[in-house]
């Protein structure tokens, strides 16, 4: 690939994959989750180095901090709620330090558009004693990265680069560079007074940390990441991230301390600036995290209204905070609202089609299959985070003594990701319930990721592939079942026999995603003749079958959307529907 | 809405305003897009100096392109007074609304023509067959829109080049051309 300093357009994502290139990054790896995924998908394109997909975020740190050990250069990539899974590495990776530069990557998502929260992860470089990155734009989301490896080399600390959905997926002009020769390795670390960490060696490294981060704090009050633009004295803005561009769309003439680096906070910095301005306001999306450390040191300020804690922050958002605009609410004709649904042909409609018939208890986790919540599907009780479906199954079937079958549903990737152990609690402890794992052949909802039981890498070259159902069996369970979800009447079949089975069981429904597999061969064709208008068929919430307004209730075909894969065909009592 | 190529469309637009010379940024929301959902994606271009924000504030937008009424309409809170709009003529009710909805395409299209100053219609799926492929209907939406804003020919044909599948190109370009001289004409 042949690079020219041009003017490109690059995504937040695209850009830090780009920067972490240009640090001569050697090693890759994390877990899909929106808003990140596609960070190491463009990586993977312009280096040939190992970029992974691990299979959980915890696994995944803790390899890149191998390879930091091994005196490699390593970036981690995650979602904010994988951070959470990544937590335990995360802490004590702050006391050992690193050998080769170490860069985690979480993308934050504020209005949580694919996501179970809205959680702030600027809370964990202050939890954790770890310095934290805020670009701006795809160009800092460049520069940042790439000056992350060597920041934390320099201070012997892993760095966290902290991205949120508007800046991963908005796409800016960016001046790429070619990628620099490798710096030269550390080589391999043999420090056991500082890498392993039994009390006596973590209470020496706590200190360090804390000394680590007094020497980061002239990084933090310095010009390189937190930036004073004096402009209008009358009105000075402390912001970071996009909310610095709504801040500076309305009101561009203001004076600015742009931070870059919110930890360590740069005190000597605000505190000169806050004395430069006469009204001081604070403008940031999600938690009060720059809002508290300013009043900390004793300063007054503006700052957003307690409604603007939820959701992403917006201009209008900030010509509200700084110019005290009022929102003006706007009539418009009431229009029906269009969330996602699952794809035409999604082998998940049928499992979630029968279990509302059963009146089942469901446990769900974190996929495509999530949708199943919303109307007609409705099958859906509880939703938490990832394998949690699992481990709520358990809870459940251990004391509910009522009639509804409890089944836990999760998907290929998700139980591999965190629903094994949870597995192993059911057959260790003997639960009484139903598991259904969806096995589609890929990590859908991300956009078609790879993971280890699919049997392809993230570059999608051949890769030893899990045996979810050997698996399932070696962990203890002894009803283990594996079926095509595409024939309803063998899964209605399986499906009363081992939710009325008063034994542990998992249901394997394996159809691949029909985004990576395609249409069925073969033609739709509907009988308006025959069919009553009785509204089965509705209730599959497929996009493909719509109601027609006719009075008789007769739906109407979409040719173009339907998959043939015969949901409707099967359901039908009045045959109205076939293949050809 | 998702599936409908809305991405593809806005990345052709941005990288013509970057051909133009213009600074672009253009905002997109991933994932949820193949599954039907709704879809909106923001380009804000500036033809001197340079673009802050990725979202727009309400009531600022220039230029509303729609491949779906209802979802027009739940985007006009966007457009500024002077806005232009150009729509596909397609209705899709979501397949979750209630069986009680009565909206008709004409109240959607008043609902855009008391807030936009032109409107442009056109089937895109109709013209997209004219072309030889009915996966370049958002193809023809852009170049639809193409008029109403400032970017050359040949720019807007080698960004058509640089955003469609490899192997597409001419077609693609046949239906920025349907698309360009039906609204020229309209």
């Amino acid at each position: 690939m042949t690079f020219t300093a041009d003017r490109v357009l690059l995504s937040g994502n695209e850009a830090i994959a780009h920067g972490a290139l240009e640090a001569g990054v050697g090693f890759a790896t994390g877990y899909p989750g929106t808003p990140s995924s596609e960070i190491l998908e463009a990586l993977a394109e312009i280096t040939s180095a190992p970029v992974e997909w691990a299979p959980n975020e915890k696994v995944a740190l803790e390899s890149a901090i191998g390879a930091s050990l091994a005196g490699t250069r390593a970036l981690v990539t995650m979602k904010h709620v994988g951070l959470n899974v990544a937590a335990d590495p995360l802490f004590t990776a702050a006391y050992t330090g690193v050998n080769a530069g170490l860069v985690i990557v979480t993308a934050d998502d504020p209005g949580m558009y694919s996501s179970q929260n809205e959680q702030d992860n600027r809370h964990y470089a202050f939890a954790a004693k770890i310095p934290l990155l805020e670009p701006s734009d795809s160009q800092e989301a460049l520069l940042f990265a790439r000056r992350a490896f060597h920041l934390s080399e320099q201070f012997d600390i892993p760095v966290l680069l902290r991205t949120t959905t508007r800046l991963s997926h908005t796409k800016c002009v960016v001046t790429a560079h070619p990628p620099q020769s490798p710096p030269p390795s550390p080589g391999l670390a043999d420090d056991p007074q500082k890498y392993v960490m039994i009390p006596a060696h973590a209470h020496d490294r706590h200190i360090s940390l804390l000394q680590r981060i007094i020497r980061l704090e002239a990084i933090s009050n310095g010009d390189e990441f937190n930036h004073v633009q004096l402009g209008d004295f009358r009105l000075g803005i402390i912001t970071s991230g996009v909310s610095y561009q709504y801040a500076k769309e309305v009101a561009p003439n203001a004076s600015f301390l742009k931070i870059g680096m919110p930890f360590p906070f740069p005190v000597e910095l605000v505190r000169k600036f806050a004395a430069i301005v006469q009204r001081l306001v604070v403008f940031e999306e999600l938690d009060r995290i720059l809002e508290l450390q300013v009043r900390a040191l004793g300063l007054q300020c503006d700052s957003k209204p307690d409604s603007m804690l939820v959701g992403e922050l917006s201009p209008d958002s900030a010509a509200q905070v700084i110019l005290g605009a009022q929102p003006q609410p706007s009539p418009t004709l009431s229009i029906p609202s269009r969330p996602p649904i699952l794809c035409a042909g999604c082998p998940h409609r049928n499992v979630f089609f029968l279990l509302n018939k059963l009146n089942a208890y469901v446990a769900g986790d974190i996929g495509c299959y999530t949708l199943s919540v919303l109307p007609p599907l409705q099958a859906m009780q509880t939703c938490l985070c990832m394998g949690a479906g699992i481990g709520q199954a358990h809870g459940l079937s251990q004391v509910y003594a009522g009639d509804r079958p409890i089944v836990a549903v999760i998907g290929d990737s998700t139980f591999v990701h965190s629903g094994i152990t949870g597995l192993i609690n059911m057959a260790y402890n003997q639960s009484t319930a139903t598991v259904i794992i969806l096995d589609n052949r890929t990590t859908a909802m991300t956009g078609g990721q790879s993971h280890p039981a699919t049997g392809r890498n993230l570059r999608g070259q051949p890769a030893p592939e899990l045996d979810l159902a050997a698996l399932c069996r070696a962990l203890g369970v002894n009803r283990v079942t594996v079926i095509d979800p595409y024939d309803l009447a063998q899964l209605e079949a399986t499906l009363a026999q081992e939710t009325s089975a008063n034994e542990l069981s998992v249901i394997i429904a394996r159809h691949p995603c029909v985004l990576l597999a395609g249409k069925t061969s073969g033609t739709l064709e509907f009988d308006p003749e025959v069919c009553p208008g009785c509204g089965l068929c509705l209730q599959l919430g497929c996009p493909a079958l719509v109601q027609s307004g006719d009075e008789e209730g007769r739906p109407d075909i979409l040719l173009a959307t339907c998959s043939a894969c015969g949901a409707c065909v099967q359901i039908c009592p009045f045959q109205a529907l076939r293949i050809t | 809405m998702g599936g409908q190529g809305v991405l593809t469309a806005a990345e052709i637009i941005a990288q013509a305003c970057l051909l133009q010379g213009f600074d672009v940024k253009k905002s997109e929301l991933h994932g949820m897009a193949q599954r039907g959902g709704s879809v909106v994606t923001h380009v804000r271009f500036a033809q001197l100096g340079s673009v802050s924000a990725p979202l727009p504030a309400l009531r600022t937008v220039d230029l509303l392109v729609g491949f779906e009424l209802i979802e027009a309409v739940r985007a006009l809170d966007w457009l500024s007074p002077q806005a232009d709009a150009v729509l596909n003529d397609l209705l899709v009710f979501p397949p979750s609304s209630p069986s009680t909805t009565s909206l008709s395409r004409e109240e959607l299209l008043d609902a855009v023509k008391q807030r936009a100053r032109k409107l442009v219609t056109v089937d895109a799926d109709a013209l997209a067959r004219q072309a030889g492929n009915l996966r370049t209907a958002s193809t023809v939406i852009v170049g639809a829109a193409a008029p109403l804003l400032p970017i050359s020919t040949d720019n807007w044909h080698r960004a058509v080049q640089l955003s469609v599948p490899a192997g597409t190109h001419s077609v693609n370009l046949k239906a920025f051309e349907i698309g360009y001289s039906h609204a020229s004409h309209a």
